[in-house]
């Protein structure tokens, strides 16, 4: 009967047990497990017993090396029977002392299992945030997928510029097969060549990437420091495993040749990651438990250099942390208790930390990494900051990136989102020169036809008088030829070889319409602009004809396309007397109203310059030079179809119709008034839908961190909470244990208790101190959070409610049901002999 | 050592709890919610997910049931672009439904057992529901263990070779001491680890619901383009001037 309760006791014990299978693979079952392993060695393991033996043979108090593993381990559980061992150990020691013994290994136990335990817990609570939001293929990576997914939705451009804040581009390319099993068996054969302790050490070492540790990327990794040498508590921080049978480097080094021969299509770019997605089941049968091997490549800086490339270990889910080492490599206790100093950049002597964080290229862009926010300058500081606060971003000046055009808010005017290269035929590069003497005619800038790469010349006199007007005029002839095809003359093209007289008569007449229309918006642009600068003021008529922008610019005509050019001149030039057109000229060249402008000073400063003035010629330059003739007829452009794209192109088709779209003859929509574009037609009602929208402020900076007051507030709720009015100042918030005795009651019984329950809120007063901090922390937490979210969202909403906007006035357009003839040119007027 | 249970008069208890009972449900009052909200049921074998089953099932029943439950709550969390959500709901109450896991582990719990009470369980709900289930074990292994500990004893502090020489009774009762020791600490330390997850499980809801309606953006940005690509011809002809001529 007994053997039979012995053997269904321990059935019932081996069915309790195997209900926890032995290799776990989901969380709790690793938990489990790992509470199970706890439970066993109830807090000691081989190696704090070794610990503790060394330390009683080396502290010349004890001296006793004699005890066995078994009674260390019964001397940490204060368990009486190791006393007669104890006794025996020498014959001076006797077994009163056994209580001090007990009492020492017990507190030294409980101390280093404290530690331990303490450790696993910050870990967890560290994994429990950090794990959700991790990069790494083998985790939940839902978070950071859902982001970069959103980002790449809305990213504007192609990614081709070398600095842009959309985001890390990353790819993801999955690898399986054979080829790696053998690499992977490799690290797991050398991680199991370590002791637990190091092996831990190990794959938080190699965290970051092996590459990282050997300093083969350009980060910097913290160096061993002084304290923190081997045989010293942490000895395994600093290590490196190179050599067999643990040459873990090896293995890792090997696995990245691997990763680099992997093919990739199409080819990195300078601003893509790939990283390196294992099959998971692979990872599971050829790594230890709970770890996981990750890699990622990118493609060579210039300089030969790779800076995301790597390759390393971590943990599927981080339980442990590296705790101090007890033992040194020849099993001599370490008592540690030192603090190292902070870890410092050897060639610039500043204090370091989170390198290995930034050199992650997701991590990389976080707030905590972002060097060119906090160095370039090019958002000011937000001034106004109290002492008291951390500002862990403060870049938000607003409009200080804004890009405006002559016709508002500029878009996409650094994002070259089309895919498509420069095309000579429909597009152009204006490029103006300064010279001494650009040997044209009258000494006036000239514009060069433009060329089979694409390039219009443009010549300036270095001491140009009218220097802006002047240039703003050559940009106008520029901007007419930019969609033409290289070597097109315009005005100037050759009759047709072979035409019969009525074929050239028609030739010319075509001619000189295209004469009074090209010259005629270039003159109305200067006109225009002279005009808004008030310098017609001054001109004396002689005839009692104004001089306005519209009177100028029929008065050059009459030089450009009259007998000057064998041409019979424009209709509307000939009417004026030569005694105004003698008077516009002479005027035209007293510097009192035109001054000289130095060309080389101006021109570096045209498109930056805060000169209104100035401003609109360069925002012209900006507009011709911007290669944006996406809605020319029959052009095709192709993106990326994504919302930032799509945004650029619409934009780019309402600044190209109300910039360089010439929808009136002679008229540049660069000068001209809201009231001349036809979307203004008062008989049509509503405007096209094209108000150009203002995007809202998209600079979000992340709310400041304000310690200062987290602590007023935990001393104001303290004070509360024994019943203080809020403002009375903490040093006064104490519990007075001498309290009862300022207000008597009436028995000695009473006062007694009362004295004893004093001593009771002592004791909650500081428990609520232990819990206060924690829930101030995270009311502060939450605050912030909820404060960025707010501006976030709003700024979101903002974007999408203006898009929203401007599909909504599209979608009202209504279009005439008659269009106004267009007249040929054979029915123009006839022309005065 | 007895395993008999004292008898109490429940009867006399049974009129005013009915009364009770009638009073609250006449006042539209939601029992279950209180309870759930309130104090902890007492609790016993009887009333436990464990009744009936011997007790060398037990371990087996309640971590396969917990690991099941976390499982599909991690899964859950993971794959929210394949989960029918409604976005523009008022609040996460549709995108936390509860697994089908972890409503058969409350619909065996007091505070879960009314229908309108599970109707009302979210996959938020997952810490009470697993901790109300813990105790509900550990209750039950304590009422196991206490009918098999002699009165007045309170542990096996000596060891099973102490305990009258019956190793099945001391190695049952280490094992319940272990069951014990173990189940509490597994399962607080992964509530604690996905807390974090949680947390941001709001966070993750909300990202799903932005991309998609992004990519419904990016369609309607895309034949926003498109239409503007005519822009300057549109103009054209919604005017009454016009473009130089192509043609040179």
């Amino acid at each position: 009967m007994k053997l039979f309760r012995l053997i269904s006791g321990t059935l019932l014990l081996s069915l309790l047990v195997s209900a926890v299978p032995v290799h776990a693979t989901t969380l709790y079952q690793q938990l489990l497990e790992d509470s199970q392993r706890a439970y066993e060695r109830r807090g000691v393991d081989a190696t704090m017993v070794d610990f503790m033996k060394a330390w009683f043979a080396e502290n010349p108090q004890w001296r006793i090396d004699r005890l066995t593993d078994e009674q260390i381990q019964q001397a940490l559980q204060k368990k009486i029977e190791v006393c007669g061992a104890f006794a025996q150990e020498s014959p001076q020691r006797q077994i009163s002392g056994c209580d001090q013994f007990l009492e020492v290994a017990g507190r030294l136990g409980a101390d280093t299992l404290r530690l331990e335990q303490l450790g696993s817990q910050l870990q967890r609570i560290a994994t429990s945030y950090e794990l959700p939001v991790s990069d790494l293929p083998g985790r939940s990576r839902q978070i950071s997928k859902d982001l970069r997914a959103i980002i790449k939705l809305w990213q504007a451009g192609t990614g081709s510029l070398a600095q842009h804040l959309s985001g890390a581009i990353i790819r993801e390319v999955r690898v399986d097969g054979e080829e790696w099993s053998h690499l992977l068996d490799d690290v797991k054969i050398r991680l199991g060549a370590l002791p637990d302790e190091e092996r831990t050490a190990a794959v938080w070492r190699y965290q970051y990437g092996v590459r990282y540790v050997d300093g083969r990327r350009p980060f910097t990794p913290p160096k061993r420091d002084v304290v923190s040498g081997r045989n010293t508590e942490r000895q395994y921080l600093f290590e490196r495993w190179r050599e067999d049978p643990s040459n873990i480097e090896g293995a890792l080094s090997a696995l990245f040749d691997q990763v680099l021969a992997v093919p990739i299509d199409p080819p990195l770019t300078s601003t893509e990651v790939a990283v390196i997605v294992f099959d998971d089941d692979v990872l599971n049968a050829h790594l230890p438990e709970n770890v996981l091997v990750w890699a990622r490549v990118d493609a060579p800086q210039p300089n030969g250099v790779r800076t995301f490339s790597d390759v390393g270990l971590q943990w599927r889910i981080p339980l442990h942390p590296s705790t101090p080492s007890l033992l040194t490599s020849t099993g001599a206790a370490i008592l540690g208790g030192t603090y190292p100093p902070p870890p410092t950049d050897p060639d610039t002597e500043r204090e370091i930390d989170g390198t290995g964080l930034c050199s992650d290229p997701v991590q990389a862009r976080g707030y905590l990494c972002r060097k060119p926010l906090r160095q370039d300058g090019q958002c000011p500081v937000v001034d106004g900051g109290r002492a008291s606060e951390i500002r862990l971003t403060w870049c938000a000046q607003s409009g200080s990136t804004l890009r405006t055009t002559v016709s508002g808010p500029d878009v996409c005017r650094e994002v070259n989102f089309r895919e498509e290269a420069f095309d000579p035929q429909r597009q152009c590069v204006v490029d103006i020169q300064c010279e001494p003497n650009c040997q044209v005619p009258n000494g006036e800038g000239s514009t060069s036809l433009k060329q089979q790469d694409g390039k219009i010349h443009i010549c300036m006199e270095e001491d140009e008088q009218g220097f802006d007007g002047q240039l703003f005029r050559e940009l106008h002839y520029a901007q007419q030829e930019c969609s033409r095809p290289p070597e097109w003359k315009g005005y100037l093209a050759p009759v047709p070889p072979g035409a019969n007289p009525a074929e050239q008569a028609l030739h010319e007449q075509k001619m000189i319409a295209l004469c009074c229309a090209m010259e005629g918006e270039a003159a109305r642009a200067q006109g225009d602009f002279y005009a808004s600068q008030h310098r017609f003021d001054a001109f004396v008529s002689p005839d009692g004809t104004p001089l306005n922008a519209e009177t100028w610019a029929e008065s050059v005509l009459d030089d450009l396309c009259g007998d000057l050019d064998n041409f019979r001149g424009c209709p509307k030039a000939r009417t004026y007397s030569r005694a105004f057109n003698d008077a516009v000229e002479a005027f035209a060249g007293d510097e009192r109203h035109f001054p000289v402008g130095h060309c080389s000073q101006i021109l570096p400063t045209l498109t930056t310059t805060s000169s209104p003035d100035f401003r609109i010629v360069g925002d012209f330059l900006t507009a011709v030079n911007r290669h944006s003739d996406v809605c020319t007829p029959g052009t095709v452009s192709t993106y990326k179809n994504r919302i930032g794209n799509n945004l650029c192109f619409s934009g780019q088709c309402i600044e190209d119709s109300l910039e360089l779209h010439r929808v009136l003859g002679g008229r540049s929509p660069a000068t001209v008034q809201d009231e001349a574009f036809p979307f203004e037609d008062p008989l049509q009602g509503k405007a096209l839908g094209l108000s150009v929208a203002l995007p809202p402020e998209t600079t979000i900076h992340l709310p400041s961190y304000n310690p200062l007051r987290v602590v007023r507030a935990m001393e104001t709720a303290m004070c509360q909470t024994l019943g203080m009015p809020p403002l009375t100042p903490p040093m006064l918030c104490v519990v007075g244990s001498k309290r009862r005795l300022g207000s008597l009651l009436p028995s000695y019984m009473e006062n007694v208790v009362n004295m004893a329950v004093n001593a009771a809120n002592e004791g909650d007063v500081t428990a609520r101190e232990r819990v206060l901090p924690m829930g101030f922390g995270w009311r502060i937490g939450t605050e912030m959070y909820a404060t960025f979210l707010q501006q976030a969202s709003k700024r979101l909403a903002g974007v999408v409610r203006a898009t929203a906007t401007l599909l909504q006035q599209f979608s009202q357009v209504k279009f005439p049901s008659a269009m106004c003839p267009i007249a040929p040119p054979s029915a123009l007027p006839p022309l005065a002999p | 050592m007895s395993n008999v249970r004292p008898h109490r008069p429940y009867h006399l208890l049974l009129l005013p709890v009915l009364i009770l009972g009638l009073l609250l449900t006449a006042c539209g009052e939601d029992v279950a919610t209180n309870a759930r909200v309130g104090a902890l049921a007492p609790c016993s074998i009887d009333d436990s997910p464990f009744r009936g089953q011997a007790l060398s099932t037990w371990a087996g029943t309640y971590h396969a049931a917990v690991d099941r439950a976390i499982e599909a709550h991690l899964h859950s969390l993971d794959v929210t672009a394949t989960q029918k959500l409604r976005c523009e709901a008022p609040d996460y109450s549709v995108v936390t439904r509860p697994t089908a896991e972890l409503t058969a582990i409350a619909q065996t719990l007091d505070p879960w057992k009314s229908r309108a009470a599970r109707e009302r369980l979210s996959e938020a709900e997952l810490s009470p529901v697993l901790l109300e289930y813990l105790r509900t074990y550990e209750c039950a292994l304590l009422e196991k263990r206490d009918a098999l500990l002699p009165a007045g004893t309170g542990s096996l502090a000596g060891g099973p070779d102490s305990f009258y020489g019956n190793e099945e009774t001391s190695t049952t009762l280490l094992a319940i001491d272990r069951e014990l020791a173990i189940s509490r600490t597994a399962l607080e330390h992964t509530l604690l680890l996905l807390s974090g997850k949680n947390l941001l499980r709001p966070l993750a809801v909300e990202l799903e619901c932005l991309k998609r309606v992004s990519l419904d953006l990016r369609n309607a940005t895309g034949l926003f383009a498109q239409a503007a690509a005519c822009m300057p011809r549109i103009r054209d002809a919604r005017g009454s001037l016009r473009d130089l001529s192509v043609e040179p």
